[in-house]
């Protein structure tokens, strides 16, 4: 299957996805760039499977075994039938062919459901093989088209196919499993009535020409309209989530908002009923269709067999035989149309997933490396930085300038949605420019591969939660090679490990209680701290960024960390956001982020010799403890 | 919370029952017609091939046997279609269901005692009652399980009827044969059952490090520290720790396959044999002809079929119902409403705390330890104190979240619990630390009761937008105050900053008209202009309304009338800032700690 790769030959840089991809139309363009035929899509599952010899055996043996006991079925009546339209036969003989069609029967039941016993279990590896790139693919890909609601839809759809044991890709691949010995009876059912007469077989066929139309119409169908249902349900799913959060307990009974939940459920669940209604439609206007075509095999090969009978030309035990036949064969021939139709539509969905696996969802890279040889720190250069978010116009940040020389601490502060959050997320690489270029020692960061960019940086971003892990989990980001001193040493400077050393299981223990019921539950602040850990443990970054660490730490918790910044550093470039400006005169230097670019740079005592916002905002949070001191010195 | 007993599987099944009911009137009938489709359609196709064959003994004509199985076919296609018919009924139904369940869930979780919100127990019953309902599709299972059931009873009646008029004997015959067969599907059940029941705790974790992966909380942590390996190999532990399990199920089910086919055999062996004889001679009971041995040799299959159906779906349905158990113990928590008082408040002259301890449910730890002061009218009071102090726990006493161990509240000299519980909260509202915005419009957000006086309703919007600078904001949002606010739900919706969120959370507490004005850590997002408009506006924002103000900055116990230093779960002191920072100890440490970062 072909890949698509990202690239623009205008710029030589790579393209902006989370711009790019914002259309739906062009979305649908670049991951689907060419329809998969279901042949295609059957050859790319089955790749792994024809590797498995014992999986193919069993699959082939399978076919034989199970597709042998129709015919075993009809046998025994013809041969029955035929001894007791004999004169003087023997009851022993009739026991004894009884006998022998069961020992048959049992040795083909036995040995196709120990095949298929022992082997379907490995469809399941396969789907969550699958399943884990996709997984991949949400965690690496490029974090702006993360943010796009309509993006996250997609993925959504585009995954159902790797989610489920019974539907999508593990469920084809049951289903097919299970075809094989359809198929077998098919061919064994169909050559026996095609010998009575040539026109069952091809009533059979056109049987099976219909519902597999008609099964694809609404296959496809659904395909098609997924999306709108898929969105419905995710949205009252997410209300029904969201009203049942215990988060919202004491706002949700203070301000009495049940009632406009209620409001919130009930056109939802209309809408969902609506198109469900219409989903399912399609089915029953073909229905009347597939009813007709199934209902012709039993009219057609009834009348077939009644006219031969009438001329003699059959026998009764061949008339008895061969109405068991087409009882058979019409359940047969309706199985097999129902799974063609179950394996075309479900592989449709597939195919999205496969699309979506070997797209290029990344918006930097390239191969220019930052020379690390005795690197403690970067320098890093934001040269006419302009960015506006996907799908706005409005410029958060226009024509930034600005450099942060290597081993420099610098503050960044600003009013409330001044961009300083935005700021952080573009030197990271998370966000990409609009326009303009951020340079790493004068190299341009969309050039460097993207997991090399990443690892420079430690960062401790606003309102952390910690994952279920171990805290040395958490601390170290990984579950292997943890050099458990170091995760010691940063807990100790982020002013935790008091708190961690108390536990029982020390570095160990589990954090929340989702995966570990011993699991330990922080507060705020120490998930904070937790945070801040992290980032200190991260050996062989070389810038340190913080936002807001310590906004839910109490004064003297703040102070600490403050105190014991500069040995937490040990000389990497930092930057540091904070709404205390406090914070900020352990900073060499502070840049004032304002109307979208730097407005004010200097030293705390030179900006605050300046009028200008930064004084402004000083004194507005200084002047309290200003007012006190004077009237404390009296 | 108090203990609750186990509720038992009979209580389940009501629960679920009346459940079902209240969602849909109509799902019961539907699921009883189709139940009676599915059998209808089994016996009529046992009965075809006898009628064909009766037809030559009788010596029919070509034409006799055209018009009978065209009438014949009539029959079959308005029964496949009625069945069409009703099958899309019952889906449209089921999945609707579906989708109602967690919805009455949600309405539940908003009408109990808010104090189990808290309780970790609780939030451990939520996950285990919704992950079965969203996850394991444990209701539509329940659901197609009744269909099932319903349609094998009847099938299995008409066979039975059928089977006794050709030989009682031979009935119990295979009816014994098959219960042979069903003690190994029982077998096979229990081990399912267990299994799956192991299964359950390693598929919640395995969902929470799958959604936790997709989700959005951990993206740009997963990036920058390049987690994904991590996260997957996480996955990949319990993949194939479930990998174990599913293939032990798998090779269990084939096992009790064979050994079921080997009864199927026997009885197959058994059916034809008896069957043939009777055709053969009347040793055994009358003659039967051909028509009737294809009759006999067909019921006894979907006999067998049927009665394991019968069972494997009783089975079933037990079994959903103990995964669903955890949803009605939750659904059976009482409401809130239930044990309101009746009493309307006054307007607030006096809140006073009178010897109130207090400790959360299932901790030693005591948070409150008997205390004790008294707010007047139009005071503003300041609560400080270190991390864990126990400065919103007050809070959430006030607001009848949870209620002390001892001692009292009173309004008015009235404990708060005598109250009606809506008219008393209706006299409060609140800044939480950690509050929330709902997932609607702006103008929803902040007019959270609907007067009917929407002219009115807009004006102070504006108004109370303005006090907390988010006028101008507001204003240049496409939909203005109709904006909705969460961008994952709706296309057309904004994402606010922190700080603007926190200034909504103002204004709607102070939209409301309450007596009373509860803001903890209300600045925490803001930046320091916007903090100091809030402090310097804080009289006119809160008016002449009593209020009680918590933060972690020192410089806002200053405009407020008193203080309430707490230490250790006791009042270390209650005075102005004058006379706090002249005598104690940890009040004057906490201020000057801050304040020297100011101070040139």
């Amino acid at each position: 299957m072909q890949t698509q790769v990202n690239s623009s030959k205008e710029t030589g840089f790579r393209k902006n996805l989370a711009i790019e991809l914002l259309d739906k139309e062009t979305r649908k363009k670049y991951l689907h760039t060419e329809k998969h035929s279901m042949l295609d899509l059957l050859k790319d599952m089955y790749r792994p499977v024809l590797k498995d010899g014992g999986l193919v055996a069993a699959s082939i043996g399978y076919a034989i075994f199970s597709g042998l006991l129709p015919l075993l079925s009809v046998l025994i009546v013809h041969i029955l039938v035929g001894l007791l339209t004999e004169a003087n036969v023997e009851a022993s003989r009739l026991i004894m062919v009884a006998g022998l069609y069961a020992a048959l029967f049992i040795l083909c039941t036995s040995v196709s459901s120990q095949l298929k016993g022992r082997n379907s279990t490995k469809f399941m590896l396969l789907r969550l093989k699958a399943l884990n790139k996709m997984l991949d693919k949400h965690m690496t890909m490029d974090y702006g088209l993360y943010e796009n609601p309509s993006f996250l839809d997609d993925l959504g759809n585009w995954s159902r196919s790797l989610a489920s044991n019974n539907t999508g890709l593990e469920g084809s691949y049951h289903k097919i499993f299970e075809l094989g010995g359809t198929f077998i009876s098919l061919i064994l059912l169909g050559g026996l009535l095609f010998m009575v007469s040539p026109l069952i077989a091809l009533v059979a066929i056109v049987f099976v020409i219909v519902f597999y139309l008609a099964q694809r119409n609404i296959t496809s169908y659904k395909h098609r309209r997924r999306e709108e249902l898929q969105r419905v349900g995710r949205r009252s799913g997410k209300f029904a989530r969201e009203a049942s959060d215990f988060r919202y307990g004491k706002d949700m009974r203070l301000f009495r908002m049940e009632d406009r939940f209620q409001r919130a459920f009930k056109p939802l669940l209309l809408a969902y009923e609506k198109l469900y209604k219409a989903f399912t439609m399609r089915e029953l206007q073909l229905s009347f269709l597939e009813s007709a075509a199934l209902v012709l095999i039993d009219i057609v090969s009834f009348i077939v067999l009644a006219l031969q009978l009438d001329k003699a030309s059959i026998s009764i035990e061949a008339f008895v035989m061969l109405l068991t036949a087409v009882t058979l064969f019409t359940q047969t021939v309706q199985n097999f149309a129902q799974g063609l139709a179950f394996v075309k539509g479900e592989t449709l969905y597939y195919g999205d997933a496969i699309d979506l696996i070997e797209a290029d969802l990344v918006s930097t890279g390239g191969d220019m490396h930052i020379d690390r040889e005795g690197l403690k720190s970067i320098r890093l250069e934001l040269r006419d930085v302009s960015f506006h978010y996907p799908g706005s116009d409005k410029l958060i940040l226009k024509d930034l300038n600005l450099v942060i020389e290597p081993g420099e601490k610098c503050a960044l502060v600003g009013v409330n949605g001044a961009g300083k959050t935005t700021l952080v997320k573009l030197i990271t690489g998370l966000y990409q420019p609009t326009k303009g270029q951020i340079l790493i020692n004068g190299i341009d960061t969309r050039t460097i591969a993207q997991r090399e960019l990443f690892s420079l940086f430690g960062v401790v971003f606003q309102e952390v939660q910690p994952l279920a892990l171990t805290i040395a989990e958490n601390v170290a980001a990984a579950d292997i090679d943890i050099d458990r001193d170091r995760v010691v040493d940063c807990l100790k400077q982020a002013g935790l490990w008091e708190k961690v050393s108390s536990l029982p299981k020390g570095i160990d223990s589990p954090v929340l209680k989702v995966v570990e019921d011993d699991g330990i539950i922080f507060s705020g602040g120490e998930n904070q701290k937790l945070a801040i850990a992290r980032a200190l443990y991260r050996k062989d970054s070389l810038m340190m960024i913080m936002d807001e660490p310590t906004a839910a730490l109490d004064a003297l918790a703040e102070e600490k960390i403050y105190r014991e910044f500069d040995s937490i550093l040990s000389g990497k470039t930092a930057l540091f956001i904070s709404h205390r400006l406090a914070s900020t005169r352990f900073c060499d230097r502070i840049v004032l982020l304002d109307g979208g670019s730097i407005s004010q740079e200097g030293t705390h005592d030179e900006l605050i010799g300046q009028e200008g916002l930064y004084k402004r905002m000083f004194t507005a949070q200084g002047k309290y403890y200003q007012e006190d001191k004077g009237e404390a010195d009296q | 919370m108090k203990k609750k007993a186990d509720i038992t599987i009979g209580k389940t099944l009501k629960m679920l029952l009346s459940l079902i009911w209240r969602l849909d009137k109509t799902y019961y009938l539907v699921l009883g017609l189709a139940s009676l489709a599915g059998g209808l359609n089994t016996i009529f196709n046992i009965y075809i091939p006898k009628i064909l064959i009766d037809g030559y003994s009788r010596g029919w004509q070509a034409k006799d046997y055209i018009r009978v199985i065209l009438i014949l076919g009539l029959a079959k296609y308005s029964l496949l279609q009625l069945r069409a018919y009703i099958k899309r009924q019952e889906k449209i139904r089921q999945s609707l269901l579906d989708e109602k369940f967690p919805i009455a869930f949600a309405n539940k979780v908003m009408g109990i005692d808010y104090a189990n919100l808290e309780d970790a127990k609780v939030l451990d019953l939520k996950e285990r009652a919704l992950f079965p309902v969203t996850n394991f599709g444990a209701l539509l299972q329940l659901l197609s399980g009744a269909v099932d059931f319903l349609t094998s009873l009847f099938t299995v009646i008409s066979l039975v009827v059928i089977l006794v008029a050709f030989s009682p004997l031979f009935m119990v015959l295979v009816f014994f044969l098959t219960l042979i067969g069903l003690i190994f599907s029982a077998r096979f059940m229990t081990v399912l059952k267990k299994i799956t029941e192991d299964l359950i705790p390693i598929n919640r974790r395995y969902a929470y490090y799958a959604d936790t992966a997709t989700g959005p909380l951990f993206q740009k942590e997963y990036r920058i520290y390049g987690m994904s390996s991590l996260m997957t190999r996480k996955i990949n532990e319990f993949t194939s720790e479930m990998y174990g399990w599913l293939r032990n199920i798998q090779v269990a089910q084939a096992n009790t396959e064979t050994r079921q086919g080997i009864v199927t055999g026997i009885t197959r062996f058994l059916t034809y044999s008896f069957v043939a004889l009777r055709v053969l001679s009347d040793r055994f009971g009358p003659l039967i002809s051909l028509g009737d041995f294809s009759v006999i040799v067909a019921a006894t299959d979907s006999f067998a079929v049927s009665f394991r159906g019968l069972v494997t779906s009783v089975i079933t349905i037990g079994q959903s119902i103990s995964y669903l158990k955890p949803f009605c113990e939750f659904m059976s928590i009482p409401d809130t409403k239930a044990k309101s008082g009746s009493l309307l408040p006054e307007p607030l002259e006096k809140l006073a705390f009178e010897n109130v301890s207090f400790s959360y449910p299932n901790s030693d730890r005591l948070i409150l330890d008997d205390i004790s002061f008294v707010i007047n009218r139009g005071e503003k009071v300041s609560i400080v104190g270190l991390n864990n102090a126990g400065k919103t726990t007050i809070v959430k006493l006030i607001c009848r979240l949870f209620e002390p161990d001892s001692g009292r509240i009173l309004w008015n000299g009235i404990d708060i619990r005598d109250y009606d519980y809506e008219a008393y909260i209706d006299k409060l509202s609140c800044v939480f630390q950690d509050f929330q915005l709902f997932p609607f419009t702006i103008q929803e957000n902040i007019v959270t009761q609907k007067s009917g006086q929407d002219e009115k309703e807009e004006k102070r919007l504006w108004q109370v937008l303005e006090e907390v600078d988010m006028r101008e904001a507001v204003e240049t949002l496409p939909n203005k105050a109709q904006t909705y606010l969460d961008k994952s739900l709706y296309e057309e919706a904004t994402d606010l900053s922190g700080g603007q969120k926190q200034k909504l959370a103002i204004a709607r507490s102070i939209y409301k008209e309450s007596d009373l004005v509860i803001l903890d850590e209300p600045t925490a997002a803001l930046d320091p202009l916007a903090e100091s408009e809030v402090y310097e506006n804080f009289n006119q924002l809160v008016q002449n309304r009593t209020a009680i103000f918590i933060s972690h900055r020192m410089s806002s116990s200053i405009f407020c009338d008193r203080i309430i230093l707490l230490e250790n779960g006791k009042i270390a002191g209650f005075d102005s800032h004058e006379k706090l920072m002249k005598g104690h100890n940890l009040y004057r440490k906490l201020f000057e700690t801050q304040a020297k970062n100011y101070i040139s």
